[in-house]
């Protein structure tokens, strides 16, 4: 086993890890300030049609029976992962 | 005269040995894995027919003599110049909605800990006696995207490019038979019931425009070797979003997505030659991906469980395995598992965030593979 590749590896793995997560935090916080200060700038906000099955089945409430079997429908279905 | 046409027939016939002949077989198993199972048919298929195809008598689609032949010339354009899998990110990110991940933007640190399969890998590779380059190529496996591995493959370890892109896409199919066992033998019943409140709102769509802006830019500065890869997936995604291209939005998603996905899966097919792929190391890199995709599972999933130590109101530990790149199969796998326990349990509007979140982060480590790898080895 070569030594020298296996602390470069860990060195991969310790700095890759670090910069992925530094990366996903700084883009969480920039969307939840970029969000919170979307909404309070456009008052009259044109919203963004919720495209996503998810988010239609997310409305819940009273219609929970509906959504489930909703879900249900869908994760029946299947299809093919987009890469 | 006879004997000289007797050989002409039989030419072809005694140009194979029987490392072809097994190649023939594996090409059909992928074609029967993409008809009869339906695992990955639009890449398994064309990758199986185009394994048949340059292991043919004399290798006449790949080289024959000084002429090159018509696959070689499409790895070489295609493959190659790292197109083909650019291409493709375009109509994935026209057919991405971050929607979800607006609703709620901290599941995006699922991502980054469903990535740890990647480095784990690399590490165990190392440890089988492969390079750095070559254990990074096969580390990608873990980020469940297809396009990804090829890229960073290509700059790598082009001679692994047969083994490795056919390995992360059949893993990807078969993310419903991997992740299951490994979520339930880290989470307990009770964890598994948890449910997760979700009161999803309109966004403005301005947040939907700027997004894909934004990451380019930020992935760009942190990860300039990055650039490539999440510049087309968010361009792609800005056509989508700005809801003013919808004909090249629907092109994207359609007729780009598909003519590319067809030539870059007979192309990676032809890159299966039996000389590069019957090998002990093929054997070797399947089992690593599957390593991979075990680690980035039980990574997503205990990183949910560390932050439900600090939690009140307690996450649901089974959406952190959807941080992987493969969309929107693990979200719908988990789901399925957290009906299992609890019918009126719904957790999907969670785990598809993650899963989104997970192809963001899957391009982030393809940038960050390439970009350190050659830091470490100077």
């Amino acid at each position: 086993m070569n030594t020298e590749a296996l602390m470069q590896s860990v060195t991969l793995t310790i700095v890759g890890m670090l910069v992925v997560f530094i990366f996903m935090c700084l883009l969480t916080v920039f969307l939840k300030l970029f969000i919170i200060v979307a909404f309070r700038l456009l008052p009259d906000r044109e919203t963004a049609k919720a495209a996503s099955v998810a988010v239609d089945f997310g409305k819940g409430g009273s219609e929970d029976e509906k959504v489930v079997a909703a879900i249900a429908a869908a994760l029946a279905a299947g299809g093919e992962n987009t890469k | 005269m006879l004997h000289e046409i007797l050989l002409f027939f039989i030419d072809g016939f005694l140009a194979v040995g029987w490392q072809q002949y097994v190649m023939y077989l594996i090409g059909i198993i992928l074609i029967w894995l993409a008809v009869a199972k339906d695992y990955e048919p639009m890449l398994l298929l064309p990758i199986g027919f185009g394994a048949i195809l340059v292991n043919l008598p004399y290798e006449v689609v790949w080289q024959h003599g000084e002429i090159a032949g018509v696959l070689k010339y499409l790895f070489d354009a295609g493959i190659l110049t790292e197109i083909f899998p650019l291409l493709i990110f375009i109509g994935v990110g026209a057919m991405i909605d971050f929607g979800p991940l607006f609703q709620r933007p901290w599941v995006m640190l699922f991502g980054a800990a469903a990535h740890l399969g990647v480095f784990v890998t690399i590490i165990v590779a190392i440890m089988m006696g492969f390079d750095l380059k070559e254990a990074a190529s096969i580390g990608i496996i873990g980020a469940a995207d297809g396009p990804t591995s090829i890229y960073v493959t290509t700059r790598f370890a082009k001679h692994l490019m047969g083994p490795i892109t056919v390995v992360a896409y059949s893993y990807m199919a078969l993310v419903p038979i991997i992740q299951p066992p490994v979520v339930r033998l880290l989470t307990s019943k009770k964890e598994r019931m948890i449910h997760m409140q979700a009161h999803d709102r309109n966004f403005p769509k301005v947040v939907s425009i700027t997004f894909p802006i934004i990451v380019t830019i930020l992935a760009s500065f942190l990860v300039p070797m990055a650039a490539p890869l999440i510049g087309f997936l968010m361009f792609g995604n800005l056509i989508r979003e700005s809801g003013v291209l919808e004909k090249l939005s629907n092109t994207a998603q359609n007729e780009l997505s598909n003519l590319v996905t067809l030539l870059l899966g007979i192309t990676v097919g032809a890159s299966m030659r039996a000389g590069d792929f019957l090998q002990y190391k093929t054997l070797l890199i399947m089992g690593l991906g599957l390593i991979a995709f075990i680690v980035d599972t039980a990574g997503g999933v205990l990183f949910a469980k560390f932050i439900n130590i600090f939690l009140k109101t307690k996450i649901n530990p089974m959406i952190g395995a959807c941080g992987i790149s493969a969309f929107p199969m693990s979200s719908r796998v988990i789901q399925k598992m957290a009906f299992k326990d609890d019918p009126s349990n719904i957790i999907l509007m969670h785990a598809v965030s993650a899963n989104v979140s997970g192809q963001i982060a899957s391009v982030v480590v393809g940038g960050l593979v390439l970009a350190l790898v050659p830091i470490l080895l100077m």
